[in-house]
């Protein structure tokens, strides 16, 4: 068996192996155990927790895959459901049964008072809530409680209105909930501090609690005397007194909401702790603290609940609170929430009335329509009164407002107003405190008062006018709005000045002195004469139509009425200070109004200013105040051209033609002079035409001088010659004219005088037209030197 | 009866590296091979020891592999973690019962079956049982093959690693477990290579010499 050749003499192992106790391989199952062990702990103490929820409904819940947030993040998820045959905590509904595994983490969560609910997507009015669950799905929410720590657990269908975090908890009572939801802000000065938590029916179901939350940093802002009122929706009061726009914010408009502050009386009051009650008021100005008194008036008034306001010498010192009938429905009882300070001016002394409306400017737009306010006298006296009766039209004068007291007298008040300004050289030095018709009805006292630093202005020979309205004046410069203020325009006003005899010797006015108040500036400065004109009555005079010379106003018709016999008009008009000597006998006066003919426009202005009365002044002649209006402007006639220094002839023209008064009478087509009128002959066969040369052409006038028709226009049409038209100027074509042509020296003549009567041809001989005679012009009066 | 012979009854070892016959000298536990140097030793030098540890090793960390989670399918910025049941489950729930089997079997049902053999073959060295060496080696054989597949899982993971990531739209990360899961495979692929399958004769053989030294007992006595 054994190979010779091989001696099998293995080499043994040097040193024999000792024995290593145990391998080192059982360091592997040992750290092995170690993780397993480890994991295990971790798994079993941190581990989920299984618990189950209650649901009447697992709407929206999926297996699997709908978790349970707390604080947004996912704490647990359901695993499966089971359906519950009426679940005694469902009043024996059925319910779904839902098994949640949650976070170990998540343990403290589940106890007793924890809720679970379904968050579900929600849009609404007030907002979008758990938008998020459209694309996550819903998902179960809690909020956490207290108590003993619970694994099974019956959700709630509504989300707790609780909010988390630190704050103040309040109560607010009220009668009605007003459409404030969960969630609803709540403002402090429009800054949202806090919401509503929850609502719900007092115990005896006679209000409404309403619980608070404001956030703890703005938890010091409510005091014991805070006052809270609804600011849902919006509050819209209208009135001629405006128009009141409440509304806090667009999300209060719809999601309501309740906005508190604090009075500056309660600022000291100690701060409101967790679980205070507060009165919830409607509105603002319920909350407003304020004094109540009653206004009892006599009649139906205008006022607008929360927004008329009573003042006290402007200023602002209650404000209407409610407006209803009184208990025999024959007048008003207004209730007033005065400003605490009038506390102890609210005497029988006091009282109320109703300012009307009235129009101001001076205080910016918001104030520019005062609408009804109720405005107060506040004086002390001997007890407190808390009802009063007030007077439906404010007292005309009120002899406590410091200052000059004066009474003008008038016809009419125009458009014065209560309140209206008194101006001096259009400052504002006074107002108007009432207006009262006299005892016997024959006119208006109006009571101004005449602000203390101007007293003095006033004097005894002061003019007071009313400068209500406006003056316009119209003419082709332009159209004039003379207005002494806007406000004055609108409410109306009354300016004084100096007298026009203002005398240095004047003395002060007083209190209670009397004046006559004019209507106009002018009636009160003006001292003209008034003179009286007979009209036809057809010329379209207006009152006011002026009377002017020269272009000038120095007067104006003041009133106009019909004669006795019905056969015209008798116009009175007053002739202005300086303008007195017109009225004399040789005065005369036409009426001018425009005149539109083929030979040119005149006085176009008149169309828009209307005709007004021309005067032309005399030469003397005794003073007079009778006139008769001329129907036009006096023609000069033939008498007095030939007084003129220029020429005045005669032609005998079978007809008068186109010609008229002012027609040109041309020389070689260069105008010489004019047509000054014309008359039948004598036996009525022929029409005598005058004509005026001026004097530097006299000389061109000879005794075998031809004169001619010039009017129109000549057409001749030839074959050979053509289209032909001649006329002597293309005013002559209109407005008609004359020509004349003088023969050549050796025939022409000599000079004429004036009155020479020359026949009118109808039209010039082609001989005529050749003349050509020189003449020399007489120099021109002004060349005196040569 | 005629047995085979064995080699150690002989006094020789088999060299594992040149599979040389040894003879080996008197009293000693180990020697050199004379061809090739290499450590000889009549069976593999503490196989039963060393299988059991990385057997009991393996079967410790099935336990992390189980609950820590193995892969997170993160779709559209959400996942759920899953573990190597929880996600068979799904691929169940989900109507995948064929990739949910397949799945199972190689990652649930072969690393337990390979555990448990190892351990029955542990036992049967152990407390020499009597068991039929044939059956204890076609479980041998069945652990030794199945071995390698629960890696089928791991490849998986890995794949879907590298290939599905997308940044925020979807990703899949591998999460501790699946570190547990291919240690619990390669510790037991150890655990495999460890035992010598020819203990399982050496039992065999020393119950039928302890037979036959019975029945000459018995003969001798009846004798």
């Amino acid at each position: 068996m054994s190979d010779p050749r091989v001696e099998f003499d293995a080499q043994p192992e040097g040193v024999a192996r000792r024995s290593r106790g145990l391998s080192l391989v059982w360091l592997l199952p040992l750290v092995a155990a170690l993780i397993a062990v480890w994991l295990l702990y971790k798994d079993f103490t941190q581990g989920d927790i299984r618990a189950t929820i209650l649901f009447s409904s697992g709407d929206g819940l999926v297996k699997g895959k709908t978790a349970v947030k707390y604080s947004g993040v996912e704490i647990g998820v359901v695993n499966d459901f089971r359906l519950v045959q009426s679940a005694k905590e469902l009043n024996g509904q059925d319910g779904v049964l839902a098994e949640v595994t949650f976070n170990r983490s998540a343990g403290y969560l589940l106890t007793k008072e924890s809720k679970f609910w379904v968050v579900r997507p929600e849009v609404s009015l007030t907002g979008v809530r758990g938008l998020e669950t459209l694309v996550s799905g819903n998902y179960i929410a809690v909020e956490p409680g207290s108590g003993p720590s619970q694994r099974h657990f019956v959700a709630v269908t509504e989300p707790p209105a609780y909010v988390r975090g630190d704050g103040l908890r309040v109560t607010l009572k009220s009668p009605r909930l007003a459409s404030l939801s969960r969630g609803s802000p709540v403002y402090y000065r429009q800054l949202e501090v806090g919401q509503v938590e929850n609502y719900h029916l007092a115990e005896d179901a006679s209000e409404v609690e309403i619980n608070l939350f404001i956030r703890r940093e703005y938890a010091d802002l409510v005091h014991r005397g805070s006052r809270f009122w609804n600011t849902s929706g919006v509050s819209i009061q209208g009135s001629i007194s405006g128009v009141t726009v409440e509304l806090e914010s667009l999300a209060s408009l719809i999601a309501g909401g309740v906005s508190f502050y604090t009075p500056d009386a309660q600022q000291h009051s100690p701060l409101a702790v967790d679980g205070n009650e507060f009165k919830l008021y409607k509105n603002f100005a319920e909350a407003d603290a304020g004094i109540p008194i009653t206004l009892n008036f006599d009649r139906g008034v205008s006022l607008s609940e929360g927004s008329t306001q009573v003042i006290y010498q402007g200023i602002k010192v209650g404000q209407v609170s409610s407006v209803k009938a009184n208990k025999n429905i024959d007048g008003m009882a207004v209730r007033v929430l005065m400003d605490p300070i009038t506390d102890d001016l609210l005497s029988e002394n006091t009282q109320f009335w109703l300012a009307p409306p009235t129009l101001d400017f001076s205080s910016g737009v918001n104030d520019l329509l005062k609408g009804n306010r109720i405005e107060v006298d506040l004086r002390r006296g001997q007890r407190s009164v808390r009802e009063f009766d007030a007077h439906t039209a404010p007292p005309p004068r009120d002899p406590r407002v410091p200052g000059l007291h004066l009474t003008l007298t008038a016809r009419n008040t125009g458009s014065l107003q209560r309140g209206a300004s008194v101006y001096y050289r259009q400052m504002e030095v006074g107002r108007v405190q009432g207006m009262a018709l006299k005892e016997d009805g024959s006119g208006v006292e109006v009571y101004v008062v005449i602000d203390p630093p101007y007293a003095y202005l006033v004097n005894n020979e002061s003019r007071f006018w009313n400068v209500s309205g406006l003056r316009a004046s119209a003419s082709l410069k332009g159209i004039e709005v003379e207005t002494d203020s806007l406000l004055s325009m609108v409410r109306g006003g009354i300016a004084f000045g100096s007298g026009p005899h203002n005398s240095k010797s004047a003395g002060q006015a007083i209190s209670g002195d009397s004046f006559r108040l004019y209507g106009s500036r002018d009636e009160a400065m003006e001292e003209g004469i008034n003179i009286y004109i007979d009209l036809s009555g057809d010329e379209g005079l207006k009152v006011g139509a002026p009377l002017r010379y020269r272009g000038i106003q120095v007067g104006e018709i003041t009133a106009m009425r019909l004669t006795l016999d019905l056969d015209g008009v008798r116009a009175r008009a007053r002739l202005y200070r300086r303008a007195e000597r017109f009225a004399r006998s040789d005065t005369r006066m036409w009426v001018v109004g425009p005149k539109i003919g083929l030979g040119g426009v005149d006085h176009l202005d008149t169309l828009v200013t209307g005709p007004f009365l021309e005067l032309e002044p005399g030469a003397g002649g005794e003073p007079q105040t009778e006139f008769v209006a001329l129907a036009a402007k006096p023609e000069p006639d033939l008498a007095d051209t030939m007084m003129m220094p220029g020429l005045t002839l005669i032609l005998d023209a079978p007809r008068r033609g186109s010609l008229k008064r002012g027609s040109p009478v041309y020389y070689r087509q260069v105008q010489v002079g004019q047509v000054t009128g014309y008359q039948l002959g004598e036996l009525a066969d022929r029409v005598y035409i005058y004509v005026y040369i001026e004097p530097g052409y006299r000389t061109l006038v000879r005794e075998h001088s031809r004169f001619w028709n010039a009017s129109g226009v000549e057409v001749n049409f030839g074959v050979v010659t053509g289209l032909d038209v001649h006329t002597e100027s293309a005013q002559a074509l209109l407005a008609g004219g004359i020509a004349f042509a003088t023969p050549n020296n050796p025939e022409m003549g000599l000079e004429v005088e004036s009155g020479s009567h020359y026949p009118l041809y109808g039209k010039p001989e082609n001989e005529w037209l050749l003349w050509s005679p020189k003449i020399e012009l007489l120099p021109a009066p002004e060349d005196n030197f040569k | 009866m005629n047995r085979p012979a064995r080699a150690l009854s002989q006094g020789f070892w088999t060299c594992l590296g040149c599979r040389l016959l040894v003879k080996v000298p008197r009293n000693v536990s180990s020697c050199l091979c004379p061809r090739c140097g290499a450590h000889v030793h009549g069976r593999v030098d503490g196989s039963i020891m060393l299988t059991w540890a990385l057997t009991i090793t393996g079967a410790l960390l099935l336990i992390p592999a189980n609950i820590l989670p193995v892969m997170t399918v993160i779709y559209l910025g959400s996942g759920e973690p899953s573990t190597i049941v929880g996600g068979t489950l799904e691929l169940y729930h989900n109507g995948l019962w064929g990739i949910a089997l397949i799945v199972f079997v190689a990652s649930v049902a072969v690393p337990v079956m390979k555990l448990v053999g190892l351990v029955i073959l542990c036992l049967i060295v152990q407390l020499r049982l009597e068991v039929s060496p044939r059956q204890a080696m076609r479980i041998y054989r069945v652990v030794n093959a199945i071995g390698r597949w629960s890696l089928l899982d791991l490849f998986m993971i890995s794949i879907l690693v590298a290939l599905v990531d997308m940044g925020a739209i979807a990703e899949v990360a591998a999460g501790a477990g699946s570190t547990a899961f291919a240690t619990v495979v390669v510790v037991t692929m150890f655990a495999v290579q460890a035992f010598d399958p020819r203990l399982i004769w050496d039992v065999y053989e020393e119950k039928m010499a302890a037979d036959v030294k019975n029945n000459n007992a018995q003969g001798e006595e009846r004798v």
